[in-house]
């Protein structure tokens, strides 16, 4: 899969990782915040993103600009475990074990968030944390530009919901 | 309102990512995980290049495999979509008999690869199911406790598994993988095929532009 998607806020800038390693000093913690964000588990979200570089590593040779590639098979890799764990995923958050150094507020916010569809989610990340494009969401999450913004305006309209109640 | 929403949201969101934290090994896992995959990929090319196959003039055909169920692949686009890609090879080529297993079973997957009159047929060991006949370019698909395999056109690099009803709904995203017996094909293993009957499979070159897609039912047999 090619991974030349527009340059623009979250690519390479210009300049390409010319190595896992290097893509890994540069991009590792940006997409475990990004996959916590995803999965509300710091914990999941390492695991996840682990397994994508592994991923990308064994893809070098064919992508040209890993940067996208990566965030696009983080993306995949933490809707997988959505639908796989989500007995597991309830579990976290009756207990509590994230957010808890986040203000009251934001947290409801959050938890809002978190039982959003997974497609509705992920789009409400990529654009209002990444400050990703509608086309660079779509080649993360692999679906079409009328996709990504029908995930964000209902994603939105759900949150609303949620707040003025 | 709109707006303040958003910036709450982005607000929030940062909020929690102050919160993330990363392994000082982290490093060092993704290496194991690395190392772990390069592993099995050669087991599985270890044991595709010690299958036991014994080939039959039949006619100036090769019999090889014993049919067994398979997913039925309805495609639409390409080249050849006007060729009927919907196949049942279900009870089909009686002929065909499974002729010599590996002579020690493999650990992990083993692929057996064959010819029939120039036609493709492939099985993957660890079921029952065949696919095949596959004509070059073409693709076919089949599911067997819980997993897809398929074979798709030898321009595919990767295999994207999509919900049939909206396809923004990537199921599973995977690597094709070669074999030197089968220099027009590509094969591709999704393992954890969700509870759905029907899934889209598409097949994409290396420029992330399709090259085959089809709808699956995996309830077929």
């Amino acid at each position: 899969m090619s991974a030349t998607g527009t340059t623009g806020a979250g690519d390479s800038d210009g300049l390409v990782p010319a190595t896992l390693e290097q893509l890994f000093v540069e991009r590792y913690a940006a997409m475990v915040r990004l996959a916590h964000l995803l999965t509300g588990s710091n914990a999941v979200a390492e695991d996840l993103v682990q397994d994508s570089f592994a991923r990308v590593q064994r893809a070098w040779g064919r992508i040209d600009d890993p940067v996208p590639y990566l965030r696009m098979t983080v993306v995949n890799a933490t809707r997988s475990w959505h639908r796989s764990r989500r007995r597991e995923q309830r579990r976290l958050r009756a207990v509590g074990s994230a957010d808890v150094e986040v203000e009251l507020g934001a947290r409801e916010l959050l938890d809002a968030v978190d039982q959003l569809p997974s497609g509705q989610r992920t789009a409400l990340v990529l654009r209002f944390y990444e400050g990703l494009s509608e086309a660079q969401i779509a080649q993360a999450m692999g679906c079409r530009p009328g996709t990504v913004k029908s995930h964000v305006h209902r994603g939105l309209a759900a949150l609303r919901e949620v707040i003025e109640r | 309102m709109s707006d303040e929403l958003e910036t709450r949201l982005g607000e929030a969101f940062a909020a929690r990512a102050t919160t993330t934290t990363t392994s000082p090994d982290a490093w060092a896992r993704v290496n194991r995980r690395v190392a772990r995959h390069d592993h099995r990929r050669s087991v599985v090319l270890r044991s595709v290049a010690a299958a036991a196959i014994v080939v039959l003039a039949v006619g100036g055909g090769v019999a090889l495999f014993r049919d067994g169920g398979s997913g039925t692949v309805a495609t639409g686009g390409g080249a050849d979509a006007s060729k009927s890609m919907a196949e049942d090879t279900s009870g089909s080529a009686a002929a065909n008999e499974a002729i010599g297993a590996a002579p020690a079973a493999p650990a992990g997957d083993q692929l057996e690869i064959a010819r029939d009159a120039g036609m493709l047929r492939v099985r993957l060991s660890t079921g029952s199911n065949s696919i095949g006949p596959n004509y070059p370019g073409g693709m076919s698909a089949a599911v067997d406790e819980g997993r897809v395999f398929g074979v798709v056109p030898a321009d595919a690099a990767t295999v994207r598994l999509t919900d049939s009803f909206d396809e923004g709904i990537v199921l599973a995203l995977v690597e094709t993988f070669g074999d030197p017996r089968a220099p027009d094909a590509r094969f591709f293993i999704i393992d954890g095929v969700p509870a759905r009957r029907f899934v889209r499979i598409e097949a994409r070159n290396e420029a992330g532009l399709e090259v085959r897609s089809g709808t699956i039912d995996l309830e077929a047999g």
